[in-house]
Protein backbone atom coordinates (compact mmCIF):
# COMPACT_ATOMS: atom_id res chain seq x y z
CA UNK A 1 0.00 0.00 0.00
CA UNK A 2 1.76 3.10 1.24
CA UNK A 3 5.28 3.10 -0.14
CA UNK A 4 7.42 5.81 1.45
CA UNK A 5 10.11 5.52 -1.23
CA UNK A 6 7.71 7.25 -3.64
CA UNK A 7 7.85 10.36 -1.47
CA UNK A 8 11.54 10.73 -2.34
CA UNK A 9 10.88 10.35 -6.08
CA UNK A 10 7.99 12.83 -5.91
CA UNK A 11 9.79 15.50 -3.88
CA UNK A 12 12.10 16.77 -6.68
CA UNK A 13 9.12 16.93 -9.06
CA UNK A 14 7.06 18.92 -6.58
CA UNK A 15 10.01 21.22 -5.88
CA UNK A 16 9.94 22.18 -9.57
CA UNK A 17 6.59 23.81 -8.78
CA UNK A 18 7.83 25.52 -5.64
CA UNK A 19 8.53 28.78 -7.57
CA UNK A 20 4.81 28.95 -8.44
CA UNK A 21 3.79 28.64 -4.78
CA UNK A 22 6.49 31.06 -3.59
CA UNK A 23 5.71 33.51 -6.41
CA UNK A 24 2.04 33.46 -5.43
CA UNK A 25 2.84 34.05 -1.76
CA UNK A 26 5.46 36.68 -2.61
CA UNK A 27 3.25 38.73 -4.93
CA UNK A 28 0.30 38.49 -2.52
CA UNK A 29 2.47 39.56 0.41
CA UNK A 30 4.01 42.56 -1.38
CA UNK A 31 0.74 43.79 -2.88
CA UNK A 32 -1.20 42.85 0.25
CA UNK A 33 1.12 44.85 2.51
CA UNK A 34 0.83 47.93 0.29
CA UNK A 35 -2.98 47.65 0.06
CA UNK A 36 -3.23 46.81 3.74
CA UNK A 37 -1.23 49.92 4.64
CA UNK A 38 -3.56 52.07 2.51
CA UNK A 39 -6.68 50.50 4.08
CA UNK A 40 -5.22 50.96 7.56
CA UNK A 41 -4.34 54.62 6.87
CA UNK A 42 -7.81 55.29 5.47
CA UNK A 43 -9.35 53.98 8.68
CA UNK A 44 -6.81 55.58 11.05
CA UNK A 45 -7.18 58.98 9.38
CA UNK A 46 -10.97 58.53 9.18
CA UNK A 47 -10.95 59.63 5.53
CA UNK A 48 -14.57 60.20 4.47
CA UNK A 49 -16.08 57.37 2.38
CA UNK A 50 -12.69 55.62 2.04
CA UNK A 51 -12.65 54.68 5.74
CA UNK A 52 -16.14 53.18 5.60
CA UNK A 53 -15.41 51.43 2.30
CA UNK A 54 -12.23 49.93 3.79
CA UNK A 55 -14.10 48.73 6.87
CA UNK A 56 -16.74 46.94 4.80
CA UNK A 57 -14.21 45.46 2.38
CA UNK A 58 -12.01 44.18 5.22
CA UNK A 59 -15.01 42.66 6.97
CA UNK A 60 -16.06 40.91 3.75
CA UNK A 61 -12.57 39.61 3.01
CA UNK A 62 -12.17 38.30 6.55
CA UNK A 63 -15.67 36.85 6.72
CA UNK A 64 -15.70 34.77 3.53
CA UNK A 65 -13.62 31.74 2.48
CA UNK A 66 -10.70 32.52 0.18
CA UNK A 67 -11.97 29.70 -2.05
CA UNK A 68 -15.20 31.62 -2.67
CA UNK A 69 -13.30 34.90 -3.11
CA UNK A 70 -11.17 33.25 -5.78
CA UNK A 71 -14.20 32.35 -7.89
CA UNK A 72 -15.89 35.71 -7.31
CA UNK A 73 -12.75 37.45 -8.63
CA UNK A 74 -12.38 34.97 -11.49
CA UNK A 75 -15.96 35.35 -12.73
CA UNK A 76 -16.63 38.88 -11.51
CA UNK A 77 -13.56 40.93 -12.43
CA UNK A 78 -13.81 40.40 -16.23
CA UNK A 79 -17.47 41.42 -16.06
CA UNK A 80 -16.67 44.48 -13.94
CA UNK A 81 -13.85 45.63 -16.25
CA UNK A 82 -15.88 44.89 -19.37
CA UNK A 83 -18.24 47.56 -18.13
CA UNK A 84 -15.49 50.15 -18.53
CA UNK A 85 -14.23 48.71 -21.81
CA UNK A 86 -11.27 46.61 -20.66
CA UNK A 87 -11.13 43.03 -21.92
CA UNK A 88 -9.30 40.69 -19.55
CA UNK A 89 -10.95 37.38 -20.46
CA UNK A 90 -7.68 36.27 -22.06
CA UNK A 91 -5.62 36.96 -18.96
CA UNK A 92 -3.60 34.16 -17.46
CA UNK A 93 -5.48 32.50 -14.59
CA UNK A 94 -2.59 33.13 -12.22
CA UNK A 95 -3.31 36.89 -12.37
CA UNK A 96 -6.76 36.32 -10.87
CA UNK A 97 -5.11 34.21 -8.19
CA UNK A 98 -2.60 37.00 -7.45
CA UNK A 99 -5.43 39.53 -7.15
CA UNK A 100 -7.50 37.25 -4.88
CA UNK A 101 -4.69 36.44 -2.49
CA UNK A 102 -3.38 40.02 -2.44
CA UNK A 103 -6.85 41.29 -1.50
CA UNK A 104 -7.37 38.52 1.05
CA UNK A 105 -4.01 39.12 2.71
CA UNK A 106 -4.45 42.91 2.63
CA UNK A 107 -7.44 42.62 4.98
CA UNK A 108 -5.42 40.76 7.62
CA UNK A 109 -2.31 42.91 7.08
CA UNK A 110 -4.43 46.05 7.42
CA UNK A 111 -5.84 44.92 10.78
CA UNK A 112 -2.34 44.08 12.02
CA UNK A 113 -0.92 47.43 10.92
CA UNK A 114 -3.87 49.39 12.34
CA UNK A 115 -3.62 47.69 15.73
CA UNK A 116 0.14 48.27 15.84
CA UNK A 117 -0.17 51.99 14.97
CA UNK A 118 -2.85 52.39 17.67
CA UNK A 119 -0.50 50.68 20.13
CA UNK A 120 2.15 53.41 19.67
CA UNK A 121 1.67 55.84 22.59
CA UNK A 122 -0.17 59.08 21.71
CA UNK A 123 2.64 61.18 23.14
CA UNK A 124 4.82 60.08 20.21
CA UNK A 125 2.41 61.97 17.95
CA UNK A 126 2.63 65.02 20.23
CA UNK A 127 6.42 64.86 20.29
CA UNK A 128 6.57 64.60 16.50
CA UNK A 129 4.21 67.56 16.14
CA UNK A 130 6.25 69.55 18.64
CA UNK A 131 9.33 68.97 16.47
CA UNK A 132 7.43 70.50 13.58
CA UNK A 133 6.97 67.29 11.61
CA UNK A 134 4.05 67.09 9.21
CA UNK A 135 1.57 64.22 9.43
CA UNK A 136 3.31 62.31 6.65
CA UNK A 137 6.73 62.83 8.22
CA UNK A 138 5.42 61.73 11.62
CA UNK A 139 4.07 58.51 10.12
CA UNK A 140 7.24 57.79 8.16
CA UNK A 141 9.88 58.72 10.71
CA UNK A 142 8.25 58.28 14.11
CA UNK A 143 5.10 56.17 14.17
CA UNK A 144 5.55 53.44 11.54
CA UNK A 145 9.13 52.52 12.63
CA UNK A 146 7.76 51.96 16.16
CA UNK A 147 4.65 50.17 14.92
CA UNK A 148 6.60 47.67 12.81
CA UNK A 149 8.06 45.58 15.66
CA UNK A 150 4.63 45.49 17.33
CA UNK A 151 3.06 44.31 14.07
CA UNK A 152 5.61 41.57 13.28
CA UNK A 153 3.88 38.64 15.07
CA UNK A 154 0.53 39.44 13.45
CA UNK A 155 2.13 39.94 10.02
CA UNK A 156 3.86 36.59 10.49
CA UNK A 157 0.57 34.86 11.25
CA UNK A 158 -0.99 36.34 8.12
CA UNK A 159 2.01 35.27 6.05
CA UNK A 160 1.82 31.68 7.33
CA UNK A 161 -1.93 31.63 6.72
CA UNK A 162 -1.34 32.88 3.17
CA UNK A 163 1.17 30.10 2.59
CA UNK A 164 -1.37 27.51 3.73
CA UNK A 165 -4.22 29.07 1.75
CA UNK A 166 -2.11 29.19 -1.42
CA UNK A 167 -2.74 25.44 -1.62
CA UNK A 168 -6.29 26.20 -2.81
CA UNK A 169 -5.15 27.77 -6.08
CA UNK A 170 -5.16 24.33 -7.70
CA UNK A 171 -8.97 24.43 -7.78
CA UNK A 172 -8.64 27.04 -10.53
CA UNK A 173 -6.11 24.82 -12.33
CA UNK A 174 -2.87 26.40 -11.10
CA UNK A 175 0.03 23.93 -11.00
CA UNK A 176 1.61 24.99 -7.72
CA UNK A 177 3.04 22.43 -5.29
CA UNK A 178 -0.46 21.29 -4.37
CA UNK A 179 -1.74 21.18 -7.96
CA UNK A 180 1.34 19.27 -9.03
CA UNK A 181 0.84 16.77 -6.19
CA UNK A 182 -2.72 16.20 -7.29
CA UNK A 183 -1.80 15.55 -10.95
CA UNK A 184 1.19 13.37 -9.95
CA UNK A 185 -1.04 11.35 -7.66
CA UNK A 186 -3.62 10.85 -10.40
CA UNK A 187 -0.98 9.95 -13.01
CA UNK A 188 0.82 7.37 -10.89
CA UNK A 189 -2.20 6.32 -8.77
CA UNK A 190 0.06 6.97 -5.78
CA UNK A 191 -2.03 9.83 -4.44
CA UNK A 192 -1.20 9.24 -0.78
CA UNK A 193 2.54 9.40 -1.38
CA UNK A 194 2.18 12.50 -3.56
CA UNK A 195 0.14 14.26 -0.85
CA UNK A 196 2.67 13.19 1.79
CA UNK A 197 5.46 14.74 -0.28
CA UNK A 198 3.45 17.97 -0.62
CA UNK A 199 2.81 17.93 3.13
CA UNK A 200 6.56 17.68 3.76
CA UNK A 201 7.15 20.79 1.64
CA UNK A 202 4.35 22.77 3.30
CA UNK A 203 5.46 21.76 6.80
CA UNK A 204 9.05 22.86 6.10
CA UNK A 205 7.90 26.16 4.56
CA UNK A 206 5.62 26.83 7.56
CA UNK A 207 8.33 26.06 10.10
CA UNK A 208 10.79 28.29 8.20
CA UNK A 209 8.29 31.14 8.07
CA UNK A 210 7.47 30.80 11.78
CA UNK A 211 11.16 30.72 12.70
CA UNK A 212 11.90 33.70 10.44
CA UNK A 213 9.23 35.91 11.97
CA UNK A 214 10.17 34.75 15.46
CA UNK A 215 13.79 35.86 15.02
CA UNK A 216 12.68 39.06 13.27
CA UNK A 217 10.49 39.88 16.26
CA UNK A 218 13.26 39.09 18.72
CA UNK A 219 16.03 41.04 16.98
CA UNK A 220 13.69 44.03 16.67
CA UNK A 221 12.99 43.89 20.38
CA UNK A 222 16.69 43.61 21.22
CA UNK A 223 17.48 46.58 18.99
CA UNK A 224 14.82 48.56 20.81
CA UNK A 225 16.19 47.60 24.21
CA UNK A 226 19.66 48.87 23.22
CA UNK A 227 18.55 52.27 22.05
CA UNK B 1 -25.87 40.45 -13.14
CA UNK B 2 -29.12 38.57 -12.72
CA UNK B 3 -30.60 39.65 -9.40
CA UNK B 4 -33.54 37.27 -9.60
CA UNK B 5 -31.14 34.35 -9.87
CA UNK B 6 -28.93 35.83 -7.12
CA UNK B 7 -31.96 35.54 -4.84
CA UNK B 8 -32.56 31.93 -5.95
CA UNK B 9 -28.89 31.06 -5.36
CA UNK B 10 -29.02 32.81 -1.99
CA UNK B 11 -31.91 30.58 -0.94
CA UNK B 12 -30.12 27.47 -2.25
CA UNK B 13 -26.99 28.45 -0.29
CA UNK B 14 -28.92 29.30 2.87
CA UNK B 15 -30.64 25.90 2.73
CA UNK B 16 -27.21 24.31 3.26
CA UNK B 17 -26.31 26.38 6.34
CA UNK B 18 -26.92 23.34 8.61
CA UNK B 19 -24.38 21.32 6.60
CA UNK B 20 -21.72 24.04 6.86
CA UNK B 21 -22.42 24.72 10.54
CA UNK B 22 -22.22 21.05 11.51
CA UNK B 23 -18.97 20.78 9.52
CA UNK B 24 -17.63 23.64 11.65
CA UNK B 25 -19.21 23.02 15.06
CA UNK B 26 -18.71 19.25 15.44
CA UNK B 27 -14.93 19.53 14.83
CA UNK B 28 -14.94 22.65 17.04
CA UNK B 29 -16.55 20.75 19.93
CA UNK B 30 -14.22 17.79 19.43
CA UNK B 31 -11.31 20.23 19.28
CA UNK B 32 -12.25 21.65 22.68
CA UNK B 33 -12.73 18.19 24.22
CA UNK B 34 -9.38 16.86 22.98
CA UNK B 35 -7.47 20.14 22.87
CA UNK B 36 -7.91 20.97 26.56
CA UNK B 37 -6.41 17.73 27.95
CA UNK B 38 -3.68 17.97 25.31
CA UNK B 39 -2.81 21.48 26.46
CA UNK B 40 -2.78 20.32 30.10
CA UNK B 41 -0.43 17.45 29.25
CA UNK B 42 1.82 19.83 27.33
CA UNK B 43 2.09 22.02 30.43
CA UNK B 44 2.72 19.07 32.73
CA UNK B 45 6.17 17.82 33.76
CA UNK B 46 5.62 14.35 32.26
CA UNK B 47 8.63 12.99 30.37
CA UNK B 48 8.73 13.05 26.55
CA UNK B 49 4.94 13.28 26.01
CA UNK B 50 4.70 17.11 26.08
CA UNK B 51 7.45 17.37 23.45
CA UNK B 52 5.80 14.75 21.25
CA UNK B 53 2.48 16.60 21.43
CA UNK B 54 4.17 19.94 20.72
CA UNK B 55 5.81 18.42 17.66
CA UNK B 56 2.54 16.91 16.52
CA UNK B 57 0.70 20.23 16.82
CA UNK B 58 3.46 21.99 14.85
CA UNK B 59 3.23 19.33 12.12
CA UNK B 60 -0.55 19.55 11.84
CA UNK B 61 -0.45 23.35 11.69
CA UNK B 62 2.02 23.06 8.82
CA UNK B 63 -0.33 21.01 6.64
CA UNK B 64 -2.92 22.95 4.61
CA UNK B 65 -6.52 21.97 5.44
CA UNK B 66 -7.25 20.97 1.84
CA UNK B 67 -4.28 18.61 1.83
CA UNK B 68 -5.43 17.04 5.10
CA UNK B 69 -8.92 16.58 3.66
CA UNK B 70 -7.64 14.95 0.46
CA UNK B 71 -5.39 12.61 2.45
CA UNK B 72 -8.35 11.55 4.61
CA UNK B 73 -10.43 11.12 1.48
CA UNK B 74 -7.88 8.86 -0.22
CA UNK B 75 -7.28 6.91 3.00
CA UNK B 76 -11.01 6.36 3.47
CA UNK B 77 -11.55 5.36 -0.16
CA UNK B 78 -8.73 2.81 0.02
CA UNK B 79 -9.39 1.27 3.40
CA UNK B 80 -13.05 1.82 4.28
CA UNK B 81 -14.54 -1.01 2.18
CA UNK B 82 -12.03 -3.62 3.31
CA UNK B 83 -12.36 -2.57 6.94
CA UNK B 84 -16.15 -2.75 6.85
CA UNK B 85 -16.02 -6.12 5.10
CA UNK B 86 -13.73 -7.52 7.77
CA UNK B 87 -16.24 -6.35 10.37
CA UNK B 88 -19.04 -7.95 8.39
CA UNK B 89 -20.86 -4.63 7.95
CA UNK B 90 -22.64 -3.81 4.68
CA UNK B 91 -21.47 -0.15 4.46
CA UNK B 92 -19.39 0.96 1.47
CA UNK B 93 -17.35 4.07 0.78
CA UNK B 94 -19.62 4.99 -2.12
CA UNK B 95 -22.57 5.34 0.22
CA UNK B 96 -20.54 6.91 3.00
CA UNK B 97 -21.53 10.48 3.83
CA UNK B 98 -18.43 12.34 2.61
CA UNK B 99 -18.99 15.12 5.13
CA UNK B 100 -17.84 12.61 7.79
CA UNK B 101 -14.48 12.37 6.03
CA UNK B 102 -14.20 16.15 5.67
CA UNK B 103 -15.30 16.55 9.29
CA UNK B 104 -12.61 14.13 10.47
CA UNK B 105 -9.92 16.19 8.71
CA UNK B 106 -11.31 19.42 10.16
CA UNK B 107 -11.34 17.81 13.63
CA UNK B 108 -7.61 17.14 13.47
CA UNK B 109 -7.04 20.76 12.50
CA UNK B 110 -9.44 22.09 15.18
CA UNK B 111 -7.80 19.98 17.89
CA UNK B 112 -4.33 21.34 17.12
CA UNK B 113 -5.65 24.91 16.97
CA UNK B 114 -7.65 24.66 20.21
CA UNK B 115 -4.69 23.06 21.95
CA UNK B 116 -2.66 26.17 21.13
CA UNK B 117 -5.46 28.41 22.40
CA UNK B 118 -5.72 26.59 25.71
CA UNK B 119 -1.94 26.59 26.07
CA UNK B 120 -1.95 30.37 25.74
CA UNK B 121 -4.87 30.72 28.15
CA UNK B 122 -3.16 28.44 30.70
CA UNK B 123 -0.04 30.58 30.51
CA UNK B 124 -2.20 33.67 31.19
CA UNK B 125 -3.19 32.37 34.67
CA UNK B 126 -0.45 33.45 37.09
CA UNK B 127 1.43 30.87 39.18
CA UNK B 128 0.21 32.60 42.35
CA UNK B 129 -3.29 31.22 41.65
CA UNK B 130 -1.96 27.66 41.87
CA UNK B 131 -0.10 28.52 45.08
CA UNK B 132 -3.20 30.08 46.65
CA UNK B 133 -5.34 27.06 45.73
CA UNK B 134 -2.71 24.74 47.18
CA UNK B 135 -2.58 26.83 50.36
CA UNK B 136 -6.38 26.63 50.63
CA UNK B 137 -6.05 22.84 50.61
CA UNK B 138 -7.61 22.16 47.20
CA UNK B 139 -6.64 19.01 45.33
CA UNK B 140 -5.18 19.21 41.84
CA UNK B 141 -8.52 18.46 40.17
CA UNK B 142 -10.37 20.98 42.36
CA UNK B 143 -7.76 23.66 41.57
CA UNK B 144 -8.22 23.04 37.87
CA UNK B 145 -12.01 23.04 37.96
CA UNK B 146 -12.68 25.86 40.40
CA UNK B 147 -9.68 28.18 40.05
CA UNK B 148 -7.82 27.71 36.79
CA UNK B 149 -10.47 26.85 34.18
CA UNK B 150 -12.80 29.77 35.04
CA UNK B 151 -9.88 32.17 34.69
CA UNK B 152 -8.93 30.69 31.31
CA UNK B 153 -12.24 31.59 29.68
CA UNK B 154 -11.61 35.32 29.23
CA UNK B 155 -8.12 35.07 27.70
CA UNK B 156 -9.21 32.17 25.47
CA UNK B 157 -12.29 33.86 23.96
CA UNK B 158 -10.74 36.08 21.23
CA UNK B 159 -8.61 33.32 19.71
CA UNK B 160 -11.45 30.80 20.06
CA UNK B 161 -13.62 33.13 18.00
CA UNK B 162 -10.90 33.36 15.32
CA UNK B 163 -10.68 29.58 15.14
CA UNK B 164 -14.43 29.06 14.91
CA UNK B 165 -14.62 31.61 12.09
CA UNK B 166 -11.65 29.91 10.40
CA UNK B 167 -13.46 26.56 10.72
CA UNK B 168 -16.65 27.91 9.12
CA UNK B 169 -14.54 29.22 6.24
CA UNK B 170 -12.47 26.03 6.01
CA UNK B 171 -15.70 24.03 5.83
CA UNK B 172 -16.06 25.48 2.31
CA UNK B 173 -13.07 23.37 1.30
CA UNK B 174 -15.27 20.30 1.85
CA UNK B 175 -17.09 21.33 -1.31
CA UNK B 176 -13.95 20.21 -3.19
CA UNK B 177 -14.53 16.64 -1.96
CA UNK B 178 -18.16 16.65 -3.15
CA UNK B 179 -19.82 17.60 0.15
CA UNK B 180 -22.94 19.69 -0.48
CA UNK B 181 -22.43 22.67 1.84
CA UNK B 182 -23.27 26.38 1.43
CA UNK B 183 -20.77 26.76 -1.42
CA UNK B 184 -21.79 23.65 -3.35
CA UNK B 185 -25.47 24.35 -2.69
CA UNK B 186 -25.12 27.68 -4.51
CA UNK B 187 -22.99 26.24 -7.33
CA UNK B 188 -25.41 23.38 -7.96
CA UNK B 189 -28.21 25.93 -8.34
CA UNK B 190 -26.18 27.53 -11.14
CA UNK B 191 -25.46 24.25 -12.95
CA UNK B 192 -28.42 24.76 -15.31
CA UNK B 193 -27.77 28.35 -16.39
CA UNK B 194 -24.01 28.83 -15.84
CA UNK B 195 -24.60 31.94 -13.72
CA UNK B 196 -21.66 31.05 -11.49
CA UNK B 197 -20.81 34.63 -10.50
CA UNK B 198 -24.22 35.06 -8.87
CA UNK B 199 -23.84 31.66 -7.21
CA UNK B 200 -20.46 32.48 -5.69
CA UNK B 201 -21.62 35.92 -4.58
CA UNK B 202 -24.61 34.27 -2.90
CA UNK B 203 -22.34 31.79 -1.13
CA UNK B 204 -20.02 34.63 -0.06
CA UNK B 205 -22.95 36.59 1.41
CA UNK B 206 -24.10 33.58 3.43
CA UNK B 207 -20.59 32.96 4.80
CA UNK B 208 -20.21 36.66 5.60
CA UNK B 209 -23.47 36.67 7.56
CA UNK B 210 -22.47 33.52 9.48
CA UNK B 211 -19.04 34.90 10.39
CA UNK B 212 -20.43 38.28 11.48
CA UNK B 213 -22.99 36.49 13.64
CA UNK B 214 -20.32 34.37 15.34
CA UNK B 215 -18.08 37.41 15.86
CA UNK B 216 -20.90 39.38 17.46
CA UNK B 217 -21.87 36.52 19.78
CA UNK B 218 -18.27 36.26 20.94
CA UNK B 219 -18.04 40.04 21.36
CA UNK B 220 -21.06 39.87 23.68
CA UNK B 221 -19.50 36.98 25.59
CA UNK B 222 -16.24 38.89 25.95
CA UNK B 223 -18.09 41.91 27.33
CA UNK B 224 -19.96 39.73 29.80
CA UNK B 225 -16.72 38.08 30.88
CA UNK B 226 -14.96 41.41 31.32
CA UNK B 227 -17.80 42.72 33.49
CA UNK B 228 -17.85 39.59 35.61
CA UNK B 229 -14.14 39.62 36.30
CA UNK B 230 -13.80 43.39 36.70
CA UNK B 231 -13.07 44.08 40.35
Amino acid sequence: MFDASYILTFLPKLLESLPVTLGLVGVATAAGLLLGLLFALARLEKLPVLAEASTVLISFLRGTPVLVQMFVVYYGLPLLLQGIGIDILRWDKIIFIYITYALNASAYFSEGIRAAVLAVPARQWDAAAACGLTKGQSYRRVILPQALPIAIPSLGMTFTGLLQDSSLAFSLGILDVMGRAKTLGALTSRALEAYAAAAVIFIILTLLSNAGFHTAGRSRKRKEALT
Amino acid sequence: MDFAFLWTALQAAAARIPATLSLAFVPFAAGILVGLPTALVRRSSLPVLPNVLAGLVALIKGIPVVLMMLVFFVLASETFDGFMQSLGLPWTFRELDKSLVAGAALTVYATAAMCEVFRGALAAVPQSQYDAAYAAGLTGAQTLRRIILPQMVAPALPMTCNILVALVKSAAIASLVSVVDVMNGAVIAAAGNYRFLEAYIAAALVYWALCLLIENIFRLAEKKCARRFAV
